[in-house]
Order: C-alpha cells, then sequence, then structure tokens
C-alpha cells in the first residue's frame, strides 16, 4: 500500500512540475522592474506588401527574438502577437539589461464590415469600417490603419475591399469611450485583419 | 426632447402673444399631384412606404393617441362653417429655387452637410419648426409681399470659410458652431467619430490628411440627426444603396411625387476614370429631367440631376428623411409685413368673432379649414394653463363655433382668476394630424349690459294680426323696433304666434336695434299639447341678420329642442348668437288649416345682451 501511495505521490510531483514548466500554474515574479510597450503594424515594407510588427513606446523601440511572451491573465504562452497587444516586459535587474519575462495583455477583437462610402467631397477610393454591432463607433485613422493584414501576413489596402466585406480589428479596452449625445462606445482600432487573430 | 418643447413652447407664445403651436404626432398627408397651387402637403407616411419599396426597413411604432373629447355640455353650443382659407401659396419647388442666400455654403467639399442642410430647412418652413434649433434659422424678415418672401427661401446663415481667419476647418467649425448651422453638425459628427482634433493621419496613399471630417455620406446622417435631437426616434434617415439607375430614378420620382424632396449622391468621371462625387437636393421633376438644388447658387438652383452643365452621370446613393415621428409643428419662416406664416399655408391661429371679453357673452371663434381635406375634423378643450384640467371639450368638423352660455360659465368658473385658461385647437384627420395650437384667454372681469322685456311691455293687444305691423318698446336708453305677422298679446300671459290658420302659414316676431346683440335669454312654451306644430310639417326658429343680410338660425324649436306645454312653468332658452347682430326674430312656418288660432308658440320674459350706448 505504501508503495502505491509513493508511486502516485511520485507521479503527481513530475506533472506538477510538467504543468508548471509549461505555463499551466507558472508563477512570474511581477515585482521586478519592468517596462511597458504596445504592438504596433509597421506598414512600412511596400514593396513587398507584408506587415511587420513593431514593440515600442513612447522611447524606444524593442526587438525580441527567441523570447516568449505570456498571457498576463493567465500565465498561458502567447504564440502569436497583434496589433493592440500591450507587453510588460520584465527584467531581472534596475539596468534593465536582462529580460526575466513578458507579459501579454491581449487587445480585443471586434467584427467589422466594410462600407463603400464614398463620400461626396472626400477622395475617390475611400473606404469606411464599421462595427456590425449598434452603439459601438469606429475610428481607424488614429492608428493610421489603412491597411488589412491576411493570414500570409500580406498587407491589402482597404480600398481594394468590396462593400460589405467582413474584417476583425484589434482594440484595446482601455481606449474604449462613450462619446456623444447620444452614447455610443467609440473603439480606437490598431489593426485589421481579414481572419480573427486571435 | 420634453425640456426641448417645453422651452419652444414659451417662446413661441412670447413671439406670437397669444398665439403658439405644438408638435403633431402622426402625419399622413395625402397628395395627388406633384404640387399644390395653395396648401403644401407633405406626406411623411410615403416615405415608410417607400422604404418597404427599395429597401428593407425596420418597424417605425405608431403612435394612434387621439385625445378624447371629454362629455363636455353641448347645450346649444353651435357650429358653423365660415370661409377661412389659405392665402398664400409657397410651395416646395419654388422653396428650393430660391434656396441661396440662407443655404449653408460649400467651401470645403462639404456638399455631403450642404445637401442634409438644405433638406433639413425645407421640413423646418413646412413641416416642423424644431427641425433645425431657433437659434439657427435664417429668414428675410423684410419682406412686405408673398413673391418677396418667397424670392429667399429661409433656412440657415450662409457663411464662407475664411483660411486666413482660422488655422483650420477644424479650429473654424468650433469656433463657429454657436451661429453656423454647418459647423454644429460638423462638430457633432466629429465629436462622435473621435475625429474632433486638429491632428492628421496618412491615408491609404501615404499623405497626411486632416482627422476632422468635412463632409459626410448619407450612410451616416443618421448617426449626426441622432446627436442633433439626442435620441433616436425624432426622425428616421433612409439610405439607399445598391440600387439599379432605374430604381433611384423611380425612386426619386416617387418621393417628389409624395411631396419630399430627396438627397441625392451623385458622380461623374474625369477622362482618366477619378470620381468626381457631390451631394444634391432633387425636388422636381418633368418628362424631361429630375430637378436638383446643387447648393452652389443661385445659378444652380434647379439643375437637372444627370446631365446638364455639371455633367454627372450617375447616382450612387440617395437619403430621404422622415419626420412623421415628430409630426407637423406649424413654422413661422415665411414673414411678410412682420407677420408669420407656415409654408403648409394652414393657419392654426384662432380668430374671434365675439371676443372673450364679457363674462356673461361666450366667445365666437374660427380657424382654418384644410379645403384639401374633407374629412377634417376638431376637437376642441378648454383647459386650464398647466394644461392639467379640461373644462369641456367639443368635437366638430365645422370650423367655428360659439360656447353655449353654461359651457362658458363652467370655464369662467374653473380657470385660474390671474391668469386665465386655455384654447386648445387639434385637427384630426385622416392627413395630417396636429396635436395643438393654443390660444389663452385671460379672465374677463365684465359683464354685458342686458334688457329685460317682460310680455306686457310689448304694447301689442289682444289678437293675430293678419297683416305685418311696426311697433316700438322702450326700455331705459334702448329702443327696440319690432315687426310682428300673427302675433299678439294673449290673455295677459304671454306673446303668443300662431301660424297654423287658414289664410296664414307664417308667424314672426322680428325684433331689430340700433346696438349690437350678442345673446338673448326666452322663455318659450306651447300654449298647449294641441298645437299641431310636428317638426315634420312645421318649422319653428330662433334667426339673427348676419353681417351680409341673411337669416342665419341658431336654435330650431322643433328639432333642437322640446318645447314646454305647460304654461305654469316655460323653460328659458339661452341663445348666443355666432357673430353680433342687430336684428333677430322668431319665426314659425306650418299648414294654412283650421278655422282655430293653432301652432301657438309662446313667449315669456325676455332678456337682450347688448353693448351699450
Amino acid at each position: 500500500m505504501k508503495r502505491i501511495i509513493s508511486v502516485i505521490l511520485t507521479v503527481v510531483s513530475v506533472l506538477c512540475a510538467v504543468f508548471a514548466f509549461s505555463g499551466c500554474g507558472q508563477k512570474f515574479n511581477n515585482k521586478l522592474p519592468h517596462k511597458v510597450a504596445l504592438v504596433r503594424i509597421d506598414y512600412g515594407d511596400s514593396v513587398n506588401k507584408k506587415a511587420q510588427l513593431s514593440i515600442a513606446n513612447e522611447t524606444e523601440k524593442f526587438n525580441f527574438s527567441g523570447v516568449d511572451f505570456f498571457n498576463k491573465s493567465n500565465s498561458k504562452k502567447v504564440k502569436k502577437l497583434v496589433g493592440g497587444d500591450r507587453l510588460e516586459i520584465y527584467y531581472t535587474d534596475e539596468n534593465y539589461e536582462n529580460v526575466d519575462h513578458i507579459l501579454v495583455q491581449k487587445a480585443k477583437v471586434l467584427t467589422l464590415e466594410v462600407e463603400v462610402g464614398e463620400v461626396p467631397g472626400d477622395p475617390p477610393n475611400a473606404r469606411d469600417v464599421y462595427s456590425t454591432s449598434p452603439n459601438i463607433s469606429i475610428n481607424h485613422t488614429k492608428y493610421e490603419v489603412n491597411w488589412v493584414i491576411d493570414k500570409s501576413g500580406n498587407l491589402i489596402a482597404l480600398s481594394e475591399f468590396r462593400d460589405s466585406d467582413k474584417l476583425y480589428g484589434t482594440f484595446i479596452e482601455e481606449e474604449v469611450e462613450e462619446v456623444g449625445r447620444v452614447k455610443v462606445k467609440l473603439h480606437y482600432i490598431h489593426a485589421l485583419y481579414t481572419y480573427n487573430p486571435r | 426632447m420634453k425640456k426641448f418643447l417645453a422651452c419652444a413652447l414659451a417662446f413661441t407664445a412670447i413671439l406670437f402673444s397669444t398665439n403658439f403651436y405644438s408638435v403633431n404626432k402622426d402625419a399622413n398627408a395625402n397628395i395627388d399631384n406633384k404640387e399644390s397651387d395653395s396648401c403644401e402637403f407633405i406626406d411623411t407616411s410615403k416615405l415608410e412606404e417607400l422604404s418597404n419599396k427599395y429597401q428593407a426597413n425596420t418597424e417605425i411604432e405608431e403612435d394612434d393617441t387621439v385625445p378624447c373629447a371629454q362629455a363636455g355640455s353641448l347645450e346649444y353650443t353651435n357650429f358653423t362653417d365660415k370661409e377661412y382659407y389659405a392665402t398664400t401659396t409657397f410651395n416646395r419647388i419654388n422653396y428650393f429655387e430660391n434656396l441661396s442666400q440662407y443655404s449653408a455654403y460649400n467651401s470645403v467639399d462639404s456638399c455631403g452637410f450642404v445637401a442634409l442642410i438644405q433638406a433639413l430647412s425645407f421640413y423646418d418652413t413646412f413641416y416642423n419648426r424644431y427641425t433645425i434649433p431657433y437659434t439657427y434659422n435664417r429668414k428675410n424678415e423684410l419682406a412686405t409681399t408673398e413673391n418677396e418672401a418667397k424670392a429667399e427661401s429661409p433656412g440657415v446663415l450662409r457663411q464662407v470659410y475664411d483660411s486666413t481667419k482660422y488655422t483650420s476647418y477644424y479650429e473654424y467649425c468650433n469656433a463657429t458652431q454657436a451661429t453656423d448651422f454647418q459647423s454644429y453638425l460638423t462638430v457633432l459628427y466629429n465629436n462622435k467619430r473621435g475625429t474632433n482634433n486638429d491632428g492628421q493621419h496618412k491615408d491609404d496613399d501615404g499623405k497626411y490628411v486632416d482627422n476632422f471630417e468635412k463632409s459626410i455620406g448619407t450612410q451616416n446622417y443618421q448617426t449626426v440627426l441622432n446627436e442633433l435631437y439626442e435620441d433616436d426616434y425624432t426622425v428616421k434617415v433612409n439610405d439607399y444603396n445598391k440600387l439599379s439607375q432605374k430604381q433611384y430614378l423611380d425612386l426619386i420620382k416617387e418621393t417628389i411625387s409624395s411631396g419630399n424632396p430627396i438627397v441625392v449622391q451623385i458622380v461623374k468621371y474625369d477622362s482618366a476614370g477619378n470620381a468626381s462625387r457631390h451631394a444634391v437636393v432633387a425636388y422636381d421633376y418633368d418628362a424631361s429631367n429630375i430637378y436638383a438644388n446643387f447648393g452652389w447658387g443661385r445659378g444652380y438652383n434647379r439643375s437637372p440631376l444627370l446631365g446638364g452643365s455639371a455633367g454627372y452621370t450617375e447616382i450612387y446613393r440617395a437619403a430621404t428623411l422622415d419626420f412623421s415621428k415628430s409630426g407637423h409643428w406649424h413654422s413661422d419662416n415665411y414673414v411678410i409685413n412682420s407677420k408669420s406664416y407656415c409654408g403648409c399655408n394652414i393657419s392654426d391661429k384662432i380668430n374671434f368673432v365675439v371676443p372673450e371679453k364679457w363674462t356673461n357673452i361666450p366667445p365666437t371663434f374660427y380657424w382654418m379649414k384644410d379645403l384639401k381635406d374633407p374629412d377634417e375634423t376638431f376637437s376642441i378643450e378648454f383647459l386650464s394653463f398647466t394644461f392639467g384640467d379640461i373644462y369641456c371639450s367639443f368635437t366638430t368638423d365645422k370650423n367655428q363655433m360659439t360656447l353655449s352660455a353654461n359651457d362658458w360659465r363652467n370655464v369662467l368658473k374653473s380657470c385660474s382668476k390671474d391668469k386665465g385658461c386655455l384654447i386648445k385647437l387639434q385637427r384630426i384627420s385622416s392627413k395630417i394630424d396636429y396635436i395643438y395650437s393654443v390660444y389663452e384667454i385671460k379672465r374677463p372681469s365684465s359683464a354685458m349690459e342686458h334688457i329685460t322685456i317682460s310680455p306686457a311691455e310689448y304694447g301689442f293687444y289682444e289678437g293675430y294680426n293678419e297683416t305685418e305691423i311696426s311697433s316700438n318698446i322702450v326700455q331705459g336708453k334702448y329702443t327696440i323696433n319690432t315687426k310682428r305677422l300673427r302675433c299678439g298679446y294673449i290673455e295677459n300671459e304671454c306673446i303668443n304666434l300662431s301660424a297654423r290658420k287658414e289664410k296664414a302659414g307664417t308667424a314672426y316676431l322680428d325684433y331689430s336695434l340700433d346696438n349690437y346683440v350678442y345673446r338673448i335669454d326666452v322663455d318659450l312654451f306651447l300654449w298647449s299639447e294641441n298645437e299641431y306644430l310636428s317638426s315634420n310639417d312645421s318649422t319653428a326658429y330662433i334667426q339673427y341678420k348676419d353681417s351680409f343680410g341673411n337669416w342665419v338660425t341658431v336654435l330650431d324649436l322643433l328639432n333642437d329642442i322640446e318645447l314646454s306645454t305647460d304654461r305654469l312653468f316655460p323653460e328659458t332658452y339661452t341663445v348666443v348668437f355666432p357673430e353680433k347682430t342687430k336684428e333677430f326674430r322668431i319665426y314659425c312656418s306650418t299648414w294654412k288649416i283650421g278655422d282655430r288660432n293653432k301652432g301657438r308658440l309662446c313667449i315669456g320674459d325676455m332678456s337682450i345682451y347688448l353693448e351699450g350706448k
């Protein structure tokens, strides 16, 4: 009997170690010095028309390769960053030289619809995007989102889309404002995708 | 919205001294012809039908509330028709043909806003005065004739954006929004979009453009109008897209035929295929063209929608504004000789024939009938200043009424000594519903003089004269001239008329005075149960002579009332004349039959209310 219990306990310990290693229940020391940065889409590659991620805050840009990102809410590994994700970069020391871990506050996703607005007086080929939900207003110009990212990471001009095409926009919950005399929730879009990136 | 209406009522009361107007609910004007010379009708209900025809639509709640008249006293209250017709001929076509000086200015390719404001101005002038907030209304206040008033259609401030005074259009709109309606709407719209700032962003060509949006498409009209009215029900925007050209043309013509204008977005292409878009308001059509106001000044007020000098070739979007939920509220935008007129050409002003200035003389008042609506009926209420208590109410299809003495007495007893009370007029119609127009009554403090004549004071002999006799009755400072036939002072009891006898057939007693008479109180009865005066074969009236010299019946003694046959207990009848008169009579006609004096109609004491010397 004692032998059986001992085996069970060993198996459980091993399993816990495995899960801990993989992120389930993984604990991070969030009292370490840290910086905050935002994930943006760099639309600069007009030759290849590929979306590049840019991680930066007001004072510096970051370049992470071979680094894992973990979801701030459940410590699970985040496989993919999208525009609007907010990173908390924790360092081992006050010199901010070595990264201990990076937590991601994930941007949320809104389902949108393209409307060929063609506002009289505006330049031609103007497109606008609207939320499919009522009482939600969209602003995609604040972060200059004029391109849409497909699954291969290619950039497609918003003007290429047709009326009623479905898109997905990422936004940061904390940026949502209630605007207007008839109140609506204004969402600032950080990136547009042809698919739900989450 | 309630606060807004309350303020609007107060403002209008001041503006029109004793007349002010209110909102209706469910306008359903029916238009047979494209334009009207007299009354301008706008069938806002047609917009919903068109929306269903050309695109899916959400249900609109129908408000079928019709105030019910209380069971008020109808005792001898008279309803008559009075000739009172539309005197102006404002209409949609001459409105848009002359909409220049008070049209918003297209400084920065803001045609989407210009067209929207033109359409709003139209409804503000013809349908509901609160379509555009009053502070933004602009109009010609110096016209002395109708043609002068028509020459510059009312609207809003026309102001050019001066780029030398402001660093940006954003700054200009925010600085001028208190007076410039286009600036106000533009700011409201940009606030909603999060773009009311001085920043810029890169467009998809990599060029920097202002965040602040200068124009608007019809797909966003609902958004900005909801902001303007702070609700989502004052106006419903029907936005049409993805129709064929033929469907657009049919839609436009049907909309115009219903009396409504329509905002149309049109496009043309240059030789390189670059599109140029514009928004206009279409308002008329004939066999050759649809005509629109292009918002570019007087030379383009009546331009062909497609083709023409502007050269637009295609329609790509259109929108109508359905204000039927807010209903008709008379406008004051047209001004002639400092007097305001609504574009609909119907006045709801209450006018008095007999003024409301005596405690013992009920007023007679009238209002304009809508000639194109034969089914129109009206509800009249006398109520407290707070619109709380209703003292009495009536329903009629006539446009003039004289209150009975009893009802007038009740009204005065109930109303405030300081403030008086209100008359509320409501049109209940199959075509256009109005909630009410209101007239303020100040509580009178004086009574009209009256004299009383008893039968003995007439000086008539006891008998029935076979030929007309004229004689005078003197009562104090007043002299009453009488003319009578088959009329005498009988058995020292009363003055009798006897029309029923061989060679007779008619009996009358005619009173005429130098002073105007407004009311009489008279004891009337039949001499016995067997006078053989039946409504089937006889007539008996109290009549007065109107301003045209015609005899007008105010009380039918055989149909309106049942005369007592007990001489000991006569009834007193109060007869209020719908207009002042100097002559009235009691008249009777029946068969020329029998050898006895029958058909005996008896007159007891009579009080005559008259303007003093």
